[in-house]
């Protein structure tokens, strides 16, 4: 395999390749940097050129998109506290904090070198557990799916931060809302009002603006002045790489999570940012400057979300089930290449997966050089008056949220969660619970309806059911004694 | 509701706010007036298309196999369109492809701008009469169609060698699929007709997902559609982990079901059934699931236009697809993507969809009550 892989390398380095993947890179940091574009919609952009392209240069083109898709997201999440997309949500919690103290280009530059680094390990990972994957995806059942989704909504407790009770109840507002459309096993549709719109559930993109970007909009405008309280750039990029080395292990940690649940075809990968963000919080000792502006809170996730996509490659290349949003549409593209996800991705066609990986890796590196040059410049956008930034930040928002489907439905709907998300900000509502529930509604009542019609009662005593659920128990009660038992006011030990 | 008071901008903001709402509206309005306005009218078939776009709506997202299928059709029509035209696929996916349908419909003029590529789930939410269905294909004109067919498999420990086996079952077999309004029905009526002993195990979000279900033994009986059945049961079936049984079978021109030419070695519903029971099928179930494979496997894949495109139009579009359907490269590239099925044009595809659509009524009487008694549906 090691050959097989030189092979490949060699493959990627020929000038044409490396310029496609260049281009690519192009491609998804600018949907990237935009507030609410998707995996969908850089396909969109690129797949009238991959018809009829050489399968290696076609793969090159979208895998180096995919690959620093979660990179440039990172601008608007610490600059302007707008979500670059679903996976950057959670940088916001700390990364906007941090640019209103003027640290935004220290926090830019750990978010990029995390990611980076988030991506490399996501690569490797994936070469050294190619050949047993298949066999470890094929032990997750839908009961063992339905229990993981399980671990998952227990972090409401843990991102509700002091407010346990306000998390439960907004974490249960987010799977009502996510329950909204086609219900996921039967024929019926819910809460739809005969809106054809409503059919297939509010779309996450829309969701994630109108939660966190609307409202941050509008106190900016009632504050009246620029992002950044302070009137000069803080420390740069080089305090941003020794937070990182300084937290290697925090960086490593949350890779691993990233690929752990990038692995598991169908959990919605799109939480792994508050997921990770939450181990983050629920590991330290320390945990005052939560929210505040810790550099972890920005590296955690920021190491995940890019991590996530080399282990969602798994699912989407061995079984044909993208992992992600991100990863449906690269599967698009492999189909429109001719090329089948499948089994024979680890034998005919192992040539493929591993360019793929390279090409991951590789763009990782190029997208960070290309994200990091800038950023001190772009670091500057903190300090532009609010009464000019913003209408241009609206603009883009909707423009954003409209791209979801192209139905006028997709702005209103934004209106809608934009004034709930302002009246649970104005009110200390926490609202990352909500975005989880939200995202995990529709596969927590899909694994939880097959379990049933399959299993009956049977389903609870599989051992993997007992052993995740075990996992939830011990994790929400040793989060909630920490939390407790933390110093108000303590320093790091 | 501390905030609400705090709300007031201040009035720099207001300003701003102002001038940028008219800068969109300005843009709005040039996007909408961009819409060329050429009189098509009068024009004949063989210059109809000479620098005219033609729109393709896809009612899916970008990169499954109805697009994939648009776009390689998309590329060839538009060399056979003559110089100047182009062909362009537009996504609008949402609600199973009824979103994009319905634009269709509605929203687009019948100048012979639009088509719309409609899948074997288009077809059924029209024949089971979803309730926000506002097409119909009885006011459309057909261009091209492709079937797809699929291949229904069995676990190995079932001890079933072959679909002639299947009395022999001894135990419930577990089916796991999407829902039963969309391509699983096609199985799940297979069963009934076959008189299976089936628990449908219903909600899996793709194909894909139903299919590691079956790996993992949580289901034990299957269908994949067949170029999922190329890539990814092909290697289970080899290596002992997988036992083909059936295929659905294609219809020909006289509305018997015949052998799937990608599967020539297995038998169809058809011979399973005589097989089994010893005489040909027949009565409501055997219609039904005839209706339905003629719209959810023989006309799997389909181009459509308005009833009242004009008549060149749609002779244009007819013209080349017939030049289509014979060239070498294209179906090189469609036997490679798709397999290898025939296509049909126009009044072919007319035919065929007659068949999906005379439905007798008390197959359909029969089809709503096994819908409504066993999987919940009572909205029809």
């Amino acid at each position: 395999m090691i050959e097989a892989a030189f092979h490949a390398l060699l493959a990627l380095l020929e000038p044409a390749r490396i310029l496609m993947m260049v281009a690519g890179v192009g491609v998804g940091l600018c949907v990237g940097l935009i507030p609410g574009l998707s995996g969908t919609v850089g396909m969109s952009l690129v797949l009238p050129f991959v018809f009829g392209m050489d399968p290696s240069s076609a793969m090159a083109l979208l895998i180096g998109m995919v690959a620093v898709m979660h990179t440039a997201d990172t601008f608007p999440s610490v600059l302007l506290g707008v979500p670059g997309s679903s996976g950057s949500q959670a940088t916001i919690v700390d990364g906007y904090p941090l640019a209103r103290k003027g640290e935004a280009s220290r926090a830019l530059s750990a978010a990029f070198f995390s990611s980076m680094i988030g991506g490399l390990i996501g690569a490797v990972a994936v070469f050294l557990f190619l050949p047993v994957t298949r066999p470890l995806v094929l032990a997750l059942g839908s009961p063992e799916l339905f229990m993981l989704t399980i671990l998952g909504l227990s972090m409401v407790g843990v991102l509700a931060g002091q407010r346990p009770l306000l998390g439960i109840v907004s974490g249960t507002l987010g799977l009502l809302l996510g329950a909204v459309g086609a219900a996921p096993a039967a024929p019926h549709y819910r809460f739809t009002f005969d809106a054809l719109y409503l059919f297939d559930g509010i779309p996450l993109a829309v969701v994630a603006l109108g939660l966190f970007a609307l409202p941050e909009l509008l106190d900016l405008l009632v504050r009246g002045r620029a992002i950044a309280d302070v009137p000069k750039l803080g420390s740069g990029w080089m305090t941003g790489l020794k937070d990182v080395i300084g937290n290697r292990w925090l960086v490593f940690r949350s890779s691993v999570l990233g690929v752990g649940v990038g692995l598991i075809p169908g959990l919605g990968g799109s939480v792994v940012d508050w997921l990770s963000y939450g181990q983050a919080v629920q590991s330290s000792s320390d945990r005052q400057e939560f929210g505040r502006g810790d550099i972890r809170g920005v590296i955690a996730p920021e190491s995940s979300n890019n991590a996530k996509e080399g282990g969602t490659l798994i699912p989407t290349l061995i079984f044909g089930i993208p992992g992600s949003g991100t990863t449906a549409v690269l599967l698009g593209g492999l189909l429109l290449l001719g090329l089948e996800a499948g089994p024979q991705m680890l034998d005919a066609n192992l040539d493929v997966t591993l360019l793929i990986l390279w090409t991951l890796a590789l763009a990782n590196v190029v997208g960070t050089l290309a994200c990091l040059l800038p950023s001190r410049f772009i670091a500057r956008l903190s300090f532009v008056p609010a009464s000019r930034l913003a209408p241009f930040l609206l603009v883009i928002m909707l423009f954003g949220a409209y791209q979801s489907t192209r139905h006028w439905g997709d702005l209103v709907a934004f209106g809608a969660i934009g004034l709930l998300g302002w009246l649970m900000k104005q009110n200390g509502w926490p609202r990352p619970p909500l975005l989880i529930g939200f995202v995990l509604a529709a596969a927590s009542e899909r694994y939880l309806w097959i379990s049933w019609t399959r299993y009956g009662w049977e389903w609870m005593t599989h051992p993997g059911v007992l052993i995740i659920g075990a996992v939830t128990v011990v994790l929400t009660i040793t989060g909630a004694r920490m939390k407790r038992s933390a110093v108000p006011g303590g320093g790091a030990p | 509701m501390r905030g609400i008071r705090s709300l007031i901008f201040p009035r720099g903001a207001w300003f701003h706010f102002g001038a940028s709402a008219w800068i969109v509206a300005a843009l709005a309005l040039a996007l909408t007036s961009c819409e060329g306005a050429a009189d098509l009218e009068g024009r004949t078939a063989e210059e109809f298309y000479d620098g005219v776009r033609l729109d393709v709506i896809v009612p899916f997202g970008p990169g499954g196999g109805t697009d994939t299928w648009a776009r390689l059709v998309a590329s060839f029509l538009q060399q056979e369109l003559g110089p100047g035209s182009s062909v362009q696929i537009i996504n609008i996916a949402g609600a199973s492809s009824i979103a994009g349908a319905n634009d269709f419909a509605l929203r687009r003029r019948p100048d012979g701008r639009t088509a719309l590529v409609s899948a074997g789930t288009t077809f059924f939410a029209y024949l089971l009469g979803e309730p926000m269905v506002r097409f119909d294909y009885r006011e459309m004109r057909a261009i091209l169609s492709s079937p797809a067919g699929g291949v229904v498999f069995i676990r190995p420990e079932l001890g079933i060698g072959s679909a002639a086996a299947l009395r022999d079952l001894q135990e419930q077999v577990v089916y796991g699929g999407i829902s039963a309004t969309g391509n699983d029905l096609l199985a799940l009526l297979a069963f009934e007709l076959l008189e299976l002993d089936f628990l449908p195990v219903l909600g899996y979000g793709t194909k894909g997902a139903s299919r590691i279900a079956f790996e993992q033994g949580e289901t034990n009986i299957e269908y994949q559609t067949s170029p999922a059945y190329r890539s990814n049961v092909v290697p289970l079936v080899e290596r002992g982990l997988a036992v083909p049984l059936f295929s659905f079978g294609l219809l020909n021109s006289a509305g018997e079901v015949v052998r799937d030419p990608v599967f020539p070695d297995l038998p169809t519903v058809f011979e399973v059934y005589r097989s089994l029971n010893g005489q040909d099928p027949s009565g409501p179930a055997w219609d039904a699931y005839r209706a339905m494979l003629a719209a959810g496997i023989e006309m799997q894949k389909s181009l459509w236009m308005h009833q009242d495109a004009p008549e060149a139009s749609v002779e244009a579009l007819r013209t080349a697809a017939r030049r289509v359907i014979v060239n070498p490269e294209f179906l090189e590239q469609a036997t490679q993507r798709m397999g290898d099925y025939p296509f049909y044009v126009g009044e072919d595809v007319e035919d065929l969809f007659r068949l999906a659509v005379e439905i007798p009524p008390e197959a359909m009487d029969w089809l709503t009550e096994l819908l409504r008694v066993r999987y919940g549906l009572d909205r029809m």
